[in-house]
């Protein structure tokens, strides 16, 4: 079962996430006897969490001014697979934050996403930025 | 989100946050702090219980705060946020251990 939706290229619109995860995935998103079962509302948050930061990377280092984002989900029974490209630059992957007494206070983002996924990766083909996101549906 | 500013004493400011501390948000928030910390309030508490989400930008917004509050020889005190999709972001970078955060306003101006 796949999702889209295309957003421009601006923090503002990132704020539509929820509904569309809500929507699409969530509680009383899918119907009975279909393959894929809907997810709980603290799945999603966490989600909605690594979509948005990955997609706020993309608007604050690829240069996506007046350009969009598209945003794919495909649910199988054991992993939820986010996918979102954009035709900005090649991605330059900011450094991860450093925990502890002594913070950072830069590249919480893809840390952040690190942490909630269990699989990211990075691919740019033909002048497009492709990322994707991997959630086991089947860990507790 | 809207920002509301509250002064308990000449010495704790309060800046109450609601709805989303997103990217959009953070910019403000970075200024309100920054404002109070030039105007020599280093005693500042945000004041995040009715946040619904936190990400990356709001939590910068607030460490940065935090820092040169501490640096000033006070402190960026947290009321923590109610709702789990605000209290996350905290939690996975471990930053609910190096903020002072607070049940509610009254123990969070405890102690300073």
């Amino acid at each position: 079962m796949s999702h889209t939706l295309v957003l421009p290229a601006e923090h503002l619109e990132l704020r539509r996430l929820r509904s569309w995860l809500e929507k699409s995935i969530g509680p009383s998103a899918h119907a009975e006897g279909e393959s894929v079962g809907p997810l709980d509302l603290d799945l999603i948050g966490k989600i909605e969490l690594a979509i948005h930061e990955v997609a706020t990377n993309i608007i604050d280092h690829a240069d996506t001014s007046g350009q969009n984002i598209s945003i794919e989900i495909h649910q199988s029974p054991l992993v939820l697979r986010v996918e979102l490209r954009d035709h900005g630059k090649l991605a330059a992957l900011p450094l991860p934050g450093e925990l502890g007494a002594h913070p950072r206070v830069r590249g919480y983002g893809m840390m952040i996403v690190e942490l909630l996924a269990s699989r990211v990766a990075y691919h740019r083909v033909d002048e497009v930025n492709v990322w994707s996101i991997e959630f086991d549906l089947t860990a507790s | 989100m809207a920002l509301r500013i509250g002064k308990k004493d000449v010495a704790v400011e309060t800046i109450t946050v609601t709805g989303r501390l997103d990217a959009v948000q953070a910019a403000p928030l970075r200024t309100t702090v920054g404002d109070h910390l030039n105007q020599g309030s280093n005693r500042l508490i945000v004041d995040l219980s009715a946040v619904e989400f936190v990400d990356s930008a709001g939590l910068a917004a607030l460490v940065i705060g935090m820092k040169r509050a501490r640096l000033n020889g006070g402190d960026l005190r947290l009321v923590a946020p109610g709702h789990p999709d605000a209290r996350r972001v905290f939690a996975l970078t471990k930053f609910d251990d190096v903020f002072v955060m607070a049940d509610d306003l009254e123990l969070a101006n405890k102690g300073w």
